[in-house]
This record gives C-alpha cells, structure tokens and sequence, in this order.
C-alpha cells in the first residue's frame, strides 16, 4: 500500500468546489490530504484511516490568529494555512463556511484585486526579459532559465486571475 | 462592487440584516455566529468565511466599528450610520410583513 498519493488540483481560483469534492473523495478511501506542492497545483495525500470530512478553502491574503480562531470555532479546522490559500476540513454537520453569496463577491473582487497587481508586475518582468532576449540568450542556459520563471510567474498569476473573473462572471449570472 | 450591493442599495442581505442586529451589543465573531442561530432557532446560520468578510465590508462601510482589538479576537459595535442602516431596513421589512399579513388573512 502506498504510503503517499498524488492529485492534481483543477484550479482552486476556477472550480474549487470540484477540488473539495475530490478531497473527501480521497479522504473516504483512506488518504487525508496532507500537503500542497507544485507551486499549489498538486495535492499531497498520507494514507490513513478512512474519514468522512468535508472541506472548504478560502483565499485570505493575510492569514490572522483572528481570522483562524473564526473556522476553528465554527468547527474547521484548517489543513493547509498559507497566506493566499487556505483550507480547512470539519464534520459533515458543520454549517457551510460560506452561507451568502454577497460576501463570496467581495471576496473574488478582492482577489482580482490582488492578482490583476501580480499579473501587471510579472506581465511588466515578463516583457523586459523579451526585450533582453538577446543578450539574455547570449549565455543559453541563463537565457533559458530566465525565461522559464518570467513565464512560470505570469502564468501563476494570470489563471489565477482568469479563474477569479470566471467565477465571479458566472455568480453575477 | 456592482450597483446592486447590499451596501449602495441600502437592501440588507439577511445577514447582514441579523449581524447589525447582533453588534446592537458588542460581541466578537464566533459570539456574533452563536447568538444568530440562537435567536432564528436555526433558521439562519452563517458561516466563518462569511462572517469574516461581511464584518470586514461592514467594518469598511464605517456601519460597525473594532471596539476591542486583540491578536486572536476582535470585538465589534454597530455604529451611528449601522443603526440608520439596520432601522431602514426594518422598516422596509416591516412593510413586507404588513401587506403579507394583511393579504394573507383575505385569502384565509
């Protein structure tokens, strides 16, 4: 029996909701969700007892004592505690985290807020690494590696940013 | 934030309509979630990610105000503009209530 399984995530910023499916999915089977990797795309699960739980997530850009002791006292409790991405687990019974559909509004606006700041900035890197192509091409390997992570952090930034409109644009429908 | 918000238009959510209610006395958040779902016997319940938020706008909206700040707690108050707020809500409410009453006891 694997100790350690591996899923990748369908975008928590497109359709968080199919992810936390998945999640108690995979906890019912016997593998609680342990960790987060690949840059926040790839869940890490430990085998375990099986357990009927459900999750939730949220995107708090800073992450409190206060805003933690908010789940914790609801009844979650939180798995994964980044500043940006939270996400929490509780008993079946436990009342949804989010019970109004205003309040998930003013949260995607802030998140594109947020994110169409980071999309500008890697957008802006992006763009002078093109402009210094050449010379950045001169040495291959410096070249390459540059231009990997330019693209690699729009790319973290922009779908994102995409997901965030996407779901907002779909909730005002 | 769209032309239809709760806070342009003035037309509380029930949330947040139960939440100025319950910052009529200075109460923190989990105290806030508690006493809703006592007084609507469970009718209401509102959960953490929404709370925090709501209290977050409101706090912004200048409708409540931090009272007693620590790391872990913050103890909220409803403000002058809450109160205006939440009055005209209830009345708007309250005029609902008054012509389904009235309508309800025709049909019966």
């Amino acid at each position: 029996m694997m100790k350690y399984k591996y899923r990748m995530g369908s975008g928590l910023a497109f359709t968080p909701e199919k992810d936390m499916k998945m999640l108690e999915a995979m906890g019912k089977r016997g593998y609680v969700l342990e960790k987060l990797t690949g840059m926040g795309f790839i869940y890490r699960f430990k085998k375990s007892d099986p357990e009927d739980k459900i999750y939730t997530w949220s995107a708090e850009k800073t992450l409190t004592q206060d805003y933690l002791a908010f789940f914790m006292e609801s009844g979650w409790h939180p798995v994964i505690a980044f500043d940006g991405v939270q996400i929490f687990k509780a008993n079946p019974e436990t009342v949804n985290a989010h019970t109004d559909c205003t309040s998930i509004t003013i949260s995607l606006e802030e998140q594109i807020k947020i994110y169409s700041k980071y999309t500008m900035y890697t957008g802006l890197v992006l763009f002078v690494l093109l402009l210094l192509s050449t010379p950045l091409f001169y040495f291959r390997w410096l070249g390459l590696l540059t231009m990997f992570l330019g693209i690699s952090a729009f790319i973290v930034c922009f779908f994102p940013l995409l997901g965030f409109i996407y779901r907002k644009w779909k909730m005002s429908k | 934030m769209g032309k239809n918000s709760a806070y342009a238009s003035g037309e509380l959510t029930d949330s947040i309509f139960f939440i100025l209610l319950s910052l009529l006395q200075p109460r923190h958040g989990y105290k806030i979630m508690q006493f809703i779902t006592e007084e609507t016997k469970g009718n209401i319940q509102i959960g953490p990610a929404t709370m925090y938020t709501t209290l977050g706008k409101l706090n912004k909206e200048g409708w409540i105000e931090e009272v007693i700040s620590d790391d872990t707690k913050k103890v909220y108050f409803i403000t002058a503009i809450g109160r205006e707020k939440l009055f005209e809500d209830y009345r708007r409410r309250a005029v609902f209530v008054e012509i389904a009453s009235r309508l309800l006891e025709v049909v019966e």
